[in-house]
């Protein structure tokens, strides 16, 4: 590269204008003593990695995924639950109110039964002990 | 966007957002935490991910915003950029003059003003060019310019009044 190239590109760099591969190329020609390489070394030494943070950054999104499916399945749960407690008491209070009727209805017609089948003594004619008339009006 | 999508394109992601979560937080436990809660947050996107243009923007803008929301959560603790570049990370440069001027261009790029900082930070270190810096600031590229721009040629001119003094000391 010519001295005056190197010297424009230098001069790119502090004014903000270099692509980055500019910026590798300034790397590998600027003099080890000159600014632009001890602030690129500088730079460098600030970009450090961490181990392990993608699995744990990916165990993270899986355990939060788990507790969301818990959840979700605790609310299901429980929605079924109360359904069900709800639709058992319904079928219950239906049944009694069946059984009721059914009572009332029994009642009626045992009432009515009783009714047809006895007879008032004002109807009685003539009565001993073998036999009973009835008037049959 | 599928699992193996995400795993391949979105995952890969926190390797790089993990430093300027650090330089943010200023702990690397809550950097941590951090770029996990921000994972978390581009896998519930994770349908509208993939119309983004620009993933790693968005990746970083996701961090930047979830590191600001700790640091108010955390209000008594302010975010100071200039403190942690030089603290965080001794030199690692072999000669002791060359250690000096690695420390001089760390102190340098600390006392810049906030944006500068930032910007200077992004480019150089996390390596976002300008269109991504812009999306991640949610600011015009032109800005983006000017701020490098002005940033960097501070730097310039403190590192040549520090060699103009070292050279006359010398003398």
């Amino acid at each position: 590269m010519k001295p005056f190239d190197r010297d424009k590109l230098k001069e790119n760099f502090w004014a903000g204008n270099t692509s980055f591969s500019d910026e590798e190329m300034l790397k590998e020609i600027a003099e080890t003593d000159s600014s632009e390489a001890i602030y690129l070394e500088a730079m460098q030494q600030e970009h450090f990695s961490v181990k392990n943070i993608e699995k744990s950054s990916w165990n993270f999104i899986q355990q939060k995924r788990k507790n969301k499916r818990r959840v979700r399945f605790s609310i299901a749960a429980s929605v079924a639950i109360v359904v069900g407690i709800m639709g058992l008491s319904f079928q219950n209070q239906r049944q009694a109110k069946l059984l009721e009727q059914f009572i009332i209805l029994e009642q009626t017609l045992n009432h009515v039964s009783s009714e047809l089948t006895t007879t008032h003594k004002s109807d009685v004619i003539y009565q001993d002990d073998y036999i009973v008339i009835v008037a049959n009006n | 966007m599928t699992e193996k999508e995400f795993k391949i394109k979105v995952l890969p992601l926190s390797l790089l957002v993990f430093p300027m979560a650090k330089r943010m937080l200023r702990d690397e436990e809550a950097a941590k935490d951090a770029v996990q809660l921000s994972m978390l947050k581009l896998w519930e996107k994770r349908r509208q991910l993939k119309k983004c243009e620009n993933l790693k923007a968005f990746a970083f803008r996701v961090v930047r915003n979830t590191c600001l929301d700790e640091i108010k959560r955390k209000k008594p603790v302010s975010f100071n950029h200039s403190e942690n570049i030089i603290s965080m990370h001794p030199c690692e440069s072999n000669s002791y003059d060359e250690k000096e001027a690695v420390g001089l261009v760390k102190k340098h790029i600390a006392e810049l003003p906030k944006k500068q900082l930032e910007v200077i930070q992004m480019k150089d270190i996390d390596g976002l060019d300008y269109p991504e810096i812009a999306d991640v600031l949610n600011t015009d590229i032109a800005y983006i310019r000017v701020l490098l721009s002005r940033a960097r040629k501070t730097i310039k001119q403190k590192l040549e009044n520090d060699y103009a003094y070292e050279a006359v000391r010398q003398r």
